[in-house]
């Protein structure tokens, strides 16, 4: 496959996500002014950027493929670049993939809780994040730095080297995120008023 | 435990993890580890200055570099209740007591062997090479390549029928061949105790081995085997001393100026009556006027501002053709050049990518033309060159699938339209904890998704509006 073709895709990949990054941060501050769900703004910002996202989610996985026919599986993985690259891309689809899911459980009504709102802004800025730093280590990996990279450095994260934690890290972050579910289970499950709804539900 | 507080609780778990991976990013797998041969050196790259000029007869080499101790020590019999114990050596890394000498080394040719303008060094290195992780078992290395060759050592490609492995030696007229052909490269080599303390450069070549150059070598061993002693000692006549001081010598503290070699000029057989004393240490080597192709080039090494200034000079032609490679006037070159500081031997070395020598030409590096005896340093011009730790990449590697430049190898694109000398100083690195690494990065990626899945599932359902009993309308709740 010639890079051009991984190129292209990548670069749809960046300007549909950017319009979706905007879109979503657009619906979340009108969502934190508690604006009307029928705003016209609203609307339009809600579904651009669920459409955006859509689209962009499917672009990437289509990047990914592209990009690992670009260079055979073995030689990917012995470049601390090609291999931060992956990770990255990983974590763009993630975030992506997250706001998709929960939009599409929640519907429009996902913008009616702050919370949620800002959580939805949070994944949809992580994801465009990672978008950035995927493609300008593809950059550098062609041999044309961004200097994006530059960024992440001084954050004390060296970039030419694979990006991996200590194996304690790994185990500890699994557990933040075990216990973050169970704070939710836990927290959900304790609310007022749930079993007489259940219940209710179950009856209907 | 409300909401809210929930909430509040995975916010701060977000930030918590965010921080913990930006403050241990890349910990834990990057480690000395002795027993695999890895020492990671404290600095991956370094600078050396170069000036070259030459005249109708010789050329003149200029070098400085910087290092925190000159090492001008290598290693040493030392007294020892009645026996002599020998110190120093080539350990992995840096040697404990400081006594391993400086070397600065450059490879030279002419043109005549493929890949080694585009790739230096690299070509001569394959996988299971003394000191590497995968070095290869000192009986066969010795039964295929023969007696006094128990190590694999630097050879070039096409002395081998698959230059990814050094076990297909081809035939020896074939060797014969090539090596008429000019198929080597000349390998300078100045060290800094044995050979500079006379005034000499060690000369050697890399063909399909690491070989000395025909002719006699600059130092000896200084051993009897049979009487298990030295088997010279300071002629207390010339030197005042018999040995010298074994605590002196732990604190680097002799300077150039001092005895702390031992050189035929100043040596007299070894004396078993002497009242020896312990902390008595006497040289192990023996440092000898060279004779014949191994004798060319003349070295003067000064420690001095915190590094060394280096001056060689030789024959343009020597005449000795098997072994050097002759330059001449408007003459177009190819030199990679090494430094090993820090009392360290073997591949803890910096390297240089592939650089031009030309003669009074346009080049990476342009040697002066000059009338006289010797060149006017000072109306020259240094050339600084980054060198860098090379690690364990080996041609086989940079030929092969596993590496993503290897198409660009094949057209033969020079090293540095695909790499800078720092990229390739971390890929080194990186190179000795290959599985490792990955092995944690894949951990590190499972992680994170496990997070994101995890904290958006928490999210979500902490986020949910409360449901009413029925009857009671819901409030943003499709789900």
């Amino acid at each position: 496959m010639r890079p051009a073709f991984h190129i292209i895709t990548v670069s749809l990949v960046t300007g549909v996500l950017f319009f979706a990054t905007i879109a979503v941060l657009v619906r979340t501050w009108l969502a934190l002014r508690r604006a009307p769900a029928d705003h016209p703004l609203a609307r339009s910002a809600d579904l651009g950027g669920y459409a955006a996202t859509a689209i962009g989610f499917i672009l990437a996985l289509a990047a990914i493929l592209t990009g690992f026919l670009l260079w055979p599986l073995d030689a990917v993985l012995n470049s601390a670049l090609m291999k931060n690259k992956i990770l990255t891309a990983v974590l763009l689809v993630a975030f992506w993939g997250m706001f998709l899911l929960v939009r599409f459980r929640r519907g429009p009504a996902m913008w009616d809780n702050p919370a949620m709102a800002v959580y939805a802004a949070l994944l949809a800025v992580s994801g465009f994040f990672f978008g950035m730093l995927t493609s300008s280590i593809g950059g550098d990996v062609a041999g044309n730095p961004s200097g994006f990279e530059n960024i992440v450095q001084a954050f004390g994260v060296e970039t030419r080297y694979t990006f991996y934690l200590p194996t304690w890290l790994n185990i500890a972050i699994i557990g933040a995120g075990a216990l973050a579910l169970v704070l939710g289970v836990v927290a959900h499950q304790r609310e007022p008023g749930r079993r007489e709804v259940d219940a209710t539900a179950a009856d209907g | 435990m409300s909401k809210p507080i929930s909430l509040a609780a995975v916010a701060v778990l977000v930030v918590l993890v965010a921080g913990l991976s930006l403050v241990f990013a890349n910990d834990g797998v990057v480690e000395d580890d002795l027993d695999r041969n890895i020492a990671i050196p404290d600095d991956l790259l370094m600078e050396l200055d170069v000036k070259v000029a030459y005249n109708d007869e010789d050329i003149f080499w200029r070098f400085q570099f910087e290092t925190d101790t000159p090492h001008y020590f290598h290693d040493y019999l030392v007294y020892e209740d009645a026996e002599w114990v020998q110190y120093g050596g080539s350990p992995v890394g840096a040697e404990p007591l400081g006594l391993y000498e400086d070397r600065l080394t450059f490879l030279l040719d002419d043109g005549s062997v493929d890949a080694f303008a585009q790739y230096g060094g690299f070509i001569t290195i394959v996988s299971g090479m003394r000191f590497f992780s995968d070095e290869a078992d000192a009986d066969e290395v010795e039964e295929i390549l023969g007696e006094d060759r128990d190590e694999v050592r630097k050879f070039l490609p096409e002395t081998r029928d698959d230059p990814a492995d050094w076990r297909s030696v081809r035939e020896e007229d074939e060797l014969d061949a090539l090596r008429e052909q000019g198929y080597f490269l000349d390998l300078w080599h100045w060290r800094a105790h044995r050979s500079n303390p006379i005034g000499w450069s060690d000369d050697q070549l890399v063909f399909d081995y690491r070989l000395d150059d025909d002719g006699t070598a600059p130092f000896e061993t200084n051993w009897d085997d049979e009487a298990e002693e030295p088997a010279f000692m300071f002629d207390p006549d010339e030197t005042g001393q018999y040995a010298m001081d074994w605590d002196r010598l732990l604190a680097l503290d002799y300077d150039q100026d001092e005895y702390y070699y031992l050189s035929e000029d100043i040596a007299v057989p070894f004396d078993p009556d002497h009242d020896w004393q312990n902390g008595d240490a006497i040289p192990r080597r023996l440092l000898v006027e060279p004779e014949g192709s191994q004798g060319v080039i003349f070295a003067q090494g000064i420690a001095q501002n915190g590094g060394w200034d280096i001056e060689l000079q030789r024959a343009l032609d020597t005449g000795y053709d098997l072994d050097d490679k002759q330059l001449a006037h408007l003459g177009m070159y190819d030199v990679a050049f090494a430094v090993h500081r820090g009392a360290t031997g073997s591949r803890w070395h910096y390297v240089s990518f592939p650089l031009t020598l030309g003669l009074a030409r346009d080049a990476d590096i342009e040697a002066v033309q000059f009338d006289g005896n010797r060149p006017d340093w000072d109306a020259l011009d240094w050339t600084t060159i980054d060198l860098f730790y090379p690690g364990q990449v080996g041609w086989d590697h940079v030929i092969s699938d596993d590496h993503a430049g290897h198409e660009e190898v094949e057209a033969r694109t020079h090293v540095s339209e695909g790499h800078s000398e720092e990229e390739l100083a971390f890929a080194a690195v990186e190179s000795e904890f290959r599985d490792d690494i990955r092995r944690q990065w894949l951990f590190t990626g499972a992680a994170w998704v496990f997070f994101v899945l995890a904290t958006t599932g928490a999210v979500a359902l902490l986020t949910r509006t409360r449901l009413h009993t029925a009857g009671t309308p819901r409030e943003g709740e499709t789900t």
